[in-house]
């Protein structure tokens, strides 16, 4: 199995919603969301991307209070504001910072953020104009929709799903030694519902299995029976 | 590399790979000498051996920002008519 990130349908979503909120127009928000079950790559994506268009990337936590999640900005953006900085200054030196040079923030695990810390979020994004991507599991969306004045602010809410057959296809065209055959990829496809995580487990055993046997391509012998 | 590092609790020379998009030698080496100097260490209760797909798994455990540590080579210079060394390169000059 190749060690290469597979550009699938998931991640030309994040790829695209990126782009957009970085290259959105003037008084459009500059908020989105970036959703899905466990399992699906989203982390790896996010910070796929970071590494490769110098997006800023921080994980929430679950007793981030909003003075440690500015403190985390200010830290990517390289900013320092000594060992114990007031509320005030953190806030106003990241707010304008981030004004005079607007950069991509990914906020990862944004389900655990507290609603004071979703707040400082949308501030900082309403008084600096620099775009914010939340990335959540399964229920942030419901978890966001009560709170009107930032999920108004949300120019995208983009899902990223299960693979299909095809999205299966074709990641296992992109990481895959020995081809997998239609049958070995439907069986793939039934036993892990479409988790990415699930598929490169079942997939790389199944290479190695039909590595041994010398065969052509993985069928379906070659992975676990259901 | 660096940003992955800081991100990921645990991470492999095939996570440096995969996500840096950086050859494996390339990886192996950032990490092997990061962690000679005291950044990272090799979790040896998790994951296996080292190999092409990197299964033993990397900590970081200095953490000093966001700007990733330069590998900076350093040349030594050795006059076998004088006895001296001399200090080319590097962050040393």
């Amino acid at each position: 199995m190749r060690n290469v990130l597979a550009l699938t349908r998931n991640v030309n979503v994040y790829v695209n919603v990126s782009a957009s909120l970085e290259g959105r127009d003037a008084g459009v928000p500059g908020l989105a969301l970036y959703h899905g079950n466990r399992g699906l790559g989203k982390t790896k994506v996010a910070l796929w991307n970071a590494a490769k268009t110098g997006t800023i990337y921080i994980r929430a936590k679950t007793r981030w209070s909003d003075s440690w999640l500015l403190q985390d900005i200010a830290t990517e953006l390289g900013l320092s504001f000594g060992s114990r900085p007031a509320l005030k200054g953190l806030f106003e030196g990241v707010v304008g910072y981030l004004k005079e040079r607007p950069r991509l923030v990914a906020v990862d695990e944004i389900n655990i953020c507290s609603l004071s810390c979703l707040g400082t979020l949308r501030d900082v994004h309403d008084l600096s104009d620099s775009p914010f991507l939340l990335i959540g599991h399964e229920g942030v969306l419901q978890r966001l929709k009560p709170i009107g004045p930032l999920f108004d602010r949300l120019l995208y809410v983009a899902e990223c799903k299960p693979f299909d057959f095809d999205d299966l296809k074709d990641f296992a065209g992109q990481v895959l030694d020995v081809p997998a055959n239609d049958d070995a990829l439907s069986k793939c496809l039934k036993l892990t519902q479409g988790n990415t995580r699930k598929c490169v487990v079942l997939l790389k055993g199944g290479e190695n299995r039909a590595r041994a046997a010398r065969a052509a391509c993985i069928g379906p012998e070659h992975l676990p029976r259901e | 590399m660096w940003l992955i590092a800081r991100k990921m609790t645990h991470f492999t020379v095939g996570d440096l790979v995969q996500l840096a998009e950086v050859p494996y030698s390339t990886a192996y080496n950032f990490l092997s000498i990061l962690a000679r100097a005291g950044y990272l260490k090799k979790d040896i209760r998790k994951g296996g051996a080292e190999g092409r797909r990197g299964g033993a798994k990397w900590q970081l455990i200095k953490d000093t920002g966001p700007k990733a540590p330069r590998l900076d080579h350093i040349y030594l210079v050795k006059d076998s008519n004088t006895g001296q060394i001399i200090t080319v390169g590097g962050d040393l000059e």
